[in-house]
């Protein structure tokens, strides 16, 4: 039975262990923890020879399944579902019925189904047909069937019926997957809806925290795409702060969107655990390349400006990412971000990268994408070495004071 | 002296073809070879490394698009386009013209150069063979083009034999202006249409100047192939046999193996990179449309005696649900294609040396062609080499 442990809680930060994992003993996952973002399977833009030159990439892989329902008969064929189709190897992988990076479009879930969005169109899933997608597919990990487009501006009754909704398709699931040799219990992710009412947020916890799941999966705040990292989040970690006290603490907790990181630390705060990895990705889009700070230990030798090289004038560092479309680059030829090991600042330049964008090739997303998950993964060691040396407020006092400060030209 | 030398290795007792060790500043090169091309200086998304794995050990370049951005002066300052890509390896760099007069509608050929209008501002400019030197000399490719005056291969009359005398002045201009010749090699192209007189005429004056070698130029312009072939088949009958032939923006697997009969060294094609974006794989029996429903449900490879990453590990089902719609799914079939078009050369180089080319012909024939339809060309052309299709 999947074991996890909160070792500590401070300022409401949770730090925990997950062990026994249904079918693998050998693995060990602390949290606060980001899965790896990926779309049919594969990290977006990285062959997979490309994608094992990030160092550190977490042992959880998180598979929207919008991306692949489409090719349900095809996976069937695979021994090991997923596994075998997307050539996974020993990752654990976990499934999200929407993509956080992808935007969903409101209104065309009804009381039987969810509309899900394949590249090949709309796509509605009932209960049944998720259990078929969920025995098919075989993920380690899985969240439930869910109605999560409410959002500030959705009414009480549509907020209630999303709760309701919700409840009524995870019972449909357990009792279908019991039936099958889904191991449901170890597996299936509760998924918590409610918008932004609070009762019904705190009857969807309680309510689903009865169940035999997994753990649970927050959502329902906003519906899902590029957009949600520019979230106004102060009534959502309010919200979450009272509803998450009705959950088991020895359950992990996944909230998907794009993750900023003073999100990403409100976030924590809140109690949540584990994230997903679609924020560099979307930074990758914007032909960006991620470069804030977090040293918290104050270490840092050399202070660096977007606009390229170092400067001793400058006491912090200015956003969290320059534009490599941006012309100043074309013959600054230091890496993406001084000190960084990966294997992008390791070889090219920023000419040369801005250079690959100015000109639309492909090898600027790959080249962008190794160093942002790179630097986010980064990102995420830190935060877990923050909470173990007690620094946690250091570090979310050093991403604020990058946060949201317009670039300098 | 040259920046090169050329070791025949081996020779067909039958056919003109040879395998050759080509020894440039980056790079031994081993002969026959297909250059992928890298047009801006990256090759579709596929690192450095990546092609390294493949084995590749020339790719291409086009001055044109890298004379235009970032600009000769921002090659220069980063120490030259090997260091900047990142690519250890040899590098070959067209001359610029051939794009520009493909590319540009209002491109004009005068005596001095290439006229042209600027694609950013409007303004008149002109690409003589002097800047065409200077770009490619701030690029730093093991192999550069002469600029030469190029007329579609379709066009006949007295433009074709101006355009041969033309591009012999210019390239004696070129080896005037070529500032690294310890570096860089110069090869001359020969011109001269689809007339055996002037392309004999060319190939003796040129080769009157001692350049490191030669390509065969003016042709895969949409002319027939029956006169594509006689004009490469003439041509590697005259060039000196210790320089290397490069036949230019040749790619496809059946003309590889044909021309590589009759003595070409060096080929390259934009088509097994460019056709791979859209999800088409080639195979020993010809393409793969990966996009086709028929691969929905397939669980084998590409390519089953294939050993890229790609047929290593990706069923065609999975690369079905990719194609054209995440980028991967261009990388994969990139490498894949990159790796089919470095093998064919590879199995057409052991067969040289092992002297058993005909065999081979006739076996990849076969099977590119199972019910015996071949082309006339090909068929013409290798007969004039001794070889009979089966
Ligand atoms: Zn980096
Ligand atoms: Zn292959």
């Amino acid at each position: 039975m999947m074991k996890f442990v909160v070792r500590s809680s401070r300022n409401g930060v949770r730090s925990g262990v997950i062990t026994e994992l249904p079918g693998r003993p050998d693995v060990t996952i602390e949290t606060p923890m980001c899965m790896v973002y990926s779309r049919t399977g594969s990290v977006p833009h990285l062959t997979p020879d490309v994608a094992s030159k990030i160092d550190g990439t977490p042992l959880i892989t998180h598979i929207p399944i919008n991306s692949l329902i489409g090719h349900l008969s095809a996976v069937k064929q695979c021994k090991k579902g997923i596994r075998d189709f997307a050539v996974l190897g020993d990752t654990l992988l976990y499934g999200s019925l929407q993509d956080p990076a992808e935007p969903v479009f409101p209104g065309k879930n009804d009381k039987h189904s969810v509309a899900v969005w394949s590249k090949g169109g709309r796509i509605s899933v009932n209960p049944e047909m998720y259990v078929e997608v969920q025995e098919a597919f075989k993920f380690d990990w899985f969240a439930a069937l869910s109605d999560g487009d409410t959002d500030k501006q959705t009414s009480r009754k549509r907020v209630r019926k999303s709760v309701d909704r919700t409840l009524q398709w995870l019972d449909e699931s357990i009792e279908k997957l019991q039936k099958s040799d889904v191991q449901s219990s170890e597996r299936l992710f509760g998924v918590l809806e409610g918008g932004f009412e609070i009762d019904q947020r705190v009857h969807s916890a309680k309510e689903t925290a009865l169940r035999p799941v997994a753990g649970f999966c927050i959502e329902g705040f906003n519906t899902a795409g590029p957009e949600t990292e520019k979230v106004d989040f102060t009534e959502i970690k309010s919200i979450l702060h009272e509803t998450l006290t009705h959950l088991p603490s020895e359950k992990p907790r996944i909230m998907h969107q794009v993750w900023p990181p003073h999100l990403v630390l409100e976030a924590l705060e809140a109690g949540i655990d584990i994230f997903d990895s679609s924020f560099p990705y979307i930074v990758t889009e914007r032909n960006a390349a991620l470069i804030f700070d977090f040293k918290y230990n104050g270490t840092r030798s050399q202070v660096i400006k977007p606009n390229g090289g170092s400067d001793s004038e400058s006491a912090t560092r200015v956003g969290y990412e320059i534009d490599l479309k941006d012309k100043r680059f074309e013959s600054d030829f230091s890496g993406l971000l001084a000190g960084c090991s990966c294997y992008t600042c390791r070889n090219f330049t920023r000419s040369y990268i801005c250079h690959l964008v100015n000109t639309r090739e492909l090898l600027a997303s790959v080249l962008l994408m190794i160093h942002n998950v790179h630097h986010y993964f980064e990102f995420f060691r830190h935060i877990r070495l923050s909470i173990q040396e007690d620094k946690f407020l250091e570090l979310l006092k050093l991403i604020n004071s990058q946060r949201n400060v317009p670039e300098k030209t | 002296k040259h920046a090169l030398s050329l070791k025949i290795l081996g020779e067909c007792s039958t056919t003109k073809a040879r395998v050759c060790q080509l020894t440039l500043p980056h790079q031994v090169v081993d002969t026959p070879v297909f250059m992928p091309v890298g047009t801006q200086g990256t090759l579709k998304g596929i690192l450095p490394e990546q092609l390294e794995d493949l084995g590749c050990q020339i790719m291409l370049s086009n001055t044109y698009h890298l004379g235009h951005r970032p600009g000769p002066e921002l090659l220069t300052q980063a120490g030259g386009l090997h260091n900047w890509m990142r690519w250890n390896r040899a590098l070959l760099t067209d001359s610029g013209g051939f794009q520009m007069v493909s590319l540009l509608k209002l491109a004009e050929i005068t005596e001095q150069g290439v006229k042209f209008e600027s694609p950013h501002d409007g303004s008149e400019m002109m690409l003589t063979p002097e800047e065409s030197m200077r770009i490619q000399n701030s690029i730093g490719a093991d192999i550069m083009m002469q600029l030469d005056d190029v007329v579609s291969s379709t066009t006949s009359g007295p433009r074709v034999e101006e355009a041969m005398h033309r591009s012999i002045r210019w390239l004696d201009r070129c080896i005037k202006a070529h500032k690294n010749t310890s570096k860089q090699n110069l090869f001359a192209i020969v011109q001269g249409g689809l007339d055996e007189t002037l392309r004999n005429q060319c190939i003796e004056e040129m080769t009157k100047r001692d350049v490191p070698g030669f390509a065969i130029g003016g042709l895969s312009g949409g002319e027939e192939k029956q006169h594509f072939w006689k004009m490469v088949n003439i041509s590697t009958d005259s060039l000196p046999k210790e320089k290397p032939r490069y036949l230019m923006g040749v790619g496809y697997a059946v003309d590889l193996v044909v021309c590589s009969a009759l003595g070409c060294d060096m080929f390259d094609c934009v088509f097994p990179t460019r056709t791979a974006r859209f999800g088409t794989a080639l195979v020993p029996s010809g393409q793969l449309q990966l996009k086709k429903e028929v691969y929905a449900n397939d669980t084998r490879p590409i390519d089953d005696n294939c050993e890229c990453l790609t047929c290593r590990n990706y069923s065609r089902a999975y690369l079905h649900s990719i194609v054209t719609k995440e980028t991967i799914a261009c990388h994969l079939v990139t490498l894949h294609n990159v790796a089919y078009q470095l093998n064919l050369m590879k199995y057409v180089r052991k067969s040289i040396m092992e002297d058993t080319l005909p065999k081979f012909i006739q076996n990849f024939m076969l099977e590119q062609f199972p019910h015996k339809q071949y082309p006339q060309w090909a068929v013409d052309a290798l007969s004039t080499v001794g070889v009979t299709l089966l």
